[in-house]
């Protein structure tokens, strides 16, 4: 059988031809069910899979020295503001990430913010944001928030909802301010970078 | 000796040259199409593996590339990354699927089926891997030898030490074959030159063996054909056929040496045979003239004799007389006959050995006319016995014509002499084409000759039969002598009553257009 298909082939018998049309028909019927499946994110959901690209974010991220001379073991999550998530961290709370540990924590103020690598901004502070990036500064912290516009107005990382699909912009200048090297292979999904 | 194999007999009739020829192509042939074959083989399953890592690299570049895709559930992004592969023309899909064993993104080539990839499972909605399948293709992968319509690679993407999926690779084996078939059409073309290169070296080569061979074929024939024992083999070196060559030449040494001997040795025997006969005439001629003398001796002392008879009382006188008229004269008349018979057979041996050694003048004859005038010089004697002669048209012949009518004319005056007596004599000339000899016959309704006696009849001073005719048993030793001069035979088939059958052959033209 193999011979024969071997043959064929050598042949270039035109059975491809056929089925190029078919092949493509079933592409285009497959493709939107394919990425459909990110589409159908609403509540609870929605925050489920933002819990899990703050976690993933984690292993695309380069903290410089400084940013990683803490606890060696953990590496911290901080939610500050009211927290969105609901249970949804604890899908990741406590998994292992670049050899570390993923600790969660809720804090209210931006000077609990010691033991923070991300620092997620709820949208309860969208008020306050310009002060809370202030105080930031260039502390070597990933920050990251659903509030609109996050990236252009300084933070690092900001969610977007695209055609009901979670993506993400990337300031890149903040980044480096905050001495945060973004592998290539993040930069390249998200939305838009930001020099 | 052992059968032979049809390989054998296939080759049997070859010159040697070719045999050489064959021995060394047909080895040189096996050979170089064994390593051929193990080469090629040796070289597909090396770039089957080559290409399997090539996919492999392929596959983890992938893997890496798409793991942030995975990781933010961007199927685009790893769809776009995975439509990268279309740089590469055999591969004829790639699929990324996540733990979860849904397809998360995949890229088919165009023109190939998705379902001739086995991996979906057919009507699932999203797209999932159909296990089972999975699992073959699983096998596949790792098989060192499955060598279907395509090549699969299956590889795990990895982020951050956590597998998050799997990317499987199905390339078309066309491109393992195409560099097979490019290979053997090389190696095909070294094969042809390098078998090219055999078959000059060896045409050069095989003569080291074909030549002497050749040679001593050829010395061998000249012997054979030419009867020319001068020849000699070349020797070609010092190997079992130089060897060979001496031996054969040694042996050819020996024989001709051998003939030569045996021609002087004959020429001796007919020189002797000549020189004794012609000398033994010498004493018999004095014993015949002195014997003569002495008949006149006792004549003239006759008349003395009687006066002293006269001496002698009557018992004495008688005594000398009969001593005188009868012992004298019966002794001086044996040793006249004696004397007569031994000078005839004398000089039947001188003309015996002159025939031996007279030189013959051959030319093309007409045996009908030699027959015919033989025949009217026999007229008389055939119509007093009363024979039919039948003759047929007789060939040309190249032989001594005085030989011919010798032997036409000792065989028919044979015939006529030994017919049966009371019987009507019959008489048949024939004549029969053999290679490259005419055959005469000459047959008759005699008396015929026993069996016992047919080797006699050719001997000298031989007869055979009853001895009521006159002869001397010359006839047919001179006839046998002339014959073999000419190279021919002679031979009688008889029945004792019925009559014989004289037959010799005479060389004749081999064509008579002179053309050989």
């Amino acid at each position: 059988m193999t011979l024969l298909y071997l043959i064929s082939k050598l042949c270039g018998v035109a059975n491809r031809r056929q089925v190029t049309f078919a092949g493509l028909v079933v592409l285009l019927l497959v493709f939107p069910v394919l990425s459909g499946k990110a589409l159908a994110m609403d509540g609870l959901a929605e925050y489920e899979v933002k819990s899990a690209f703050l976690y993933n974010f984690a292993k695309f991220v380069e903290w410089g020295a400084q940013g990683t001379a803490g606890d060696q073991q953990e590496l911290g999550l901080c939610i500050l503001g009211k927290d969105p998530f609901g249970g949804g961290m604890d899908a990741v709370k406590g998994r292992p990430v670049k050899n570390r540990r993923l600790v969660v924590k809720q804090i209210n103020g931006i000077d609990e913010m010691g033991q923070c690598q991300i620092l997620f901004i709820s949208s309860s502070e969208k008020g306050r944001l310009s002060e809370i990036l202030a105080a930031v500064g260039r502390s070597p912290v990933l920050t990251v928030s659903d509030i609109k516009n996050f990236a252009q107005t300084g933070g690092v990382i900001g969610f977007v909802t695209i055609d009901e699909r979670i993506r993400f912009d990337i300031n890149q200048a903040a980044a480096e301010r905050a001495d945060l090297q973004i592998s290539s292979q993040l930069l390249k999904l998200a939305r838009s970078v930001v020099q | 000796m052992l059968p032979l194999s049809p390989f054998h007999r296939l080759f049997r009739d070859w010159t040697i040259r070719q045999k050489l020829m064959a021995i060394t192509l047909l080895t040189c042939g096996t050979v170089l199409f064994a390593a051929t074959l193990a080469f090629v083989v040796h070289e597909a399953i090396s770039i089957r593996r080559e290409v399997k890592r090539n996919l492999a690299i392929q596959a983890d570049v992938i893997g890496v590339n798409v793991s942030s895709a995975i990781a933010f559930n961007d199927s685009r992004s790893a769809t776009e990354t995975l439509a990268g592969l279309r740089a590469n023309p055999y591969i004829m899909g790639a699929y990324i699927v996540t733990s979860d064993s849904t397809i998360f993104a995949r890229y088919v080539a165009k023109g190939v089926n998705p379902a001739s990839l086995r991996i979906e499972k057919p009507g699932s909605d999203p797209p999932e891997v159909d296990r089972q399948a999975f699992a073959e293709i699983q096998a596949d992968a790792d098989s060192p030898w499955e060598w279907d319509n395509d090549l699969e690679q299956i590889r795990e993407i990895v982020l951050d030490g956590q597998e998050i999926g799997t990317i499987v690779i199905f390339s078309e084996t066309m491109e393992v074959l195409s560099r097979v078939v490019w290979l053997a059409g090389a190696l095909l073309l070294i094969s042809l030159v390098g078998f090219y290169l055999a078959y000059l070296l060896s045409s050069r080569l095989q003569s080291l063996i074909s030549h002497p061979v050749q040679m001593l074929a050829n010395a061998v024939k000249e012997v054979t054909a030419a009867k020319n024992y001068a020849v000699r083999a070349e020797v070609t070196g010092n190997d079992e056929l130089g060897a060979l060559a001496i031996g054969f030449n040694g042996m050819l040494a020996t024989i001709q040496a051998r003939d030569e001997e045996l021609q002087d040795i004959n020429e001796e025997i007919r020189n002797f045979a000549y020189i004794v006969s012609h000398d033994l005439r010498a004493p018999l001629v004095s014993i015949k003239g002195f014997s003569s003398e002495l008949d006149s001796s006792i004549k003239e002392m006759q008349p003395l004799l009687n006066k002293c008879a006269a001496a002698l009382d009557e018992k004495e006188r008688k005594q000398l007389e009969l001593i005188l008229q009868e012992d004298i004269g019966e002794a001086l008349g044996f040793i006249a006959s004696s004397v007569n018979r031994m000078d005839g057979l004398i000089g039947n041996i001188l003309n015996l050995s002159r025939l031996g050694r007279k030189e013959l003048k051959l030319e093309p004859l007409n045996m009908t006319e030699i027959a015919s005038g033989i025949l009217a010089s026999l007229a008389h004697q055939i119509e007093q016995k009363r024979v039919t002669v039948t003759m047929a048209e007789l060939p040309e012949v190249i032989a001594d014509r005085v030989a011919m009518e010798q032997i036409m004319g000792n065989l028919l005056d044979n015939a006529l002499k030994y017919l049966e007596p009371g019987r009507d004599g019959e008489l048949s000339i024939t004549a029969e084409q053999g290679d490259n000899a005419v055959i005469l016959h000459v047959c008759d309704n005699g008396r015929g000759i026993a069996q016992d006696d047919m080797h006699k009849v050719f001997e000298l001073f031989r007869r055979a039969g009853k001895q009521d005719t006159k002869g001397e048993g010359m006839g047919l030793a001179y006839v046998k002598t002339l014959v073999r001069r000419h190279g021919g035979r002679i031979w009688c088939d008889s029945q004792p009553g019925v009559g014989s059958t004289f037959s010799f052959n005479v060389p004749a033209p081999v064509n008579p257009s002179g053309c050989r």
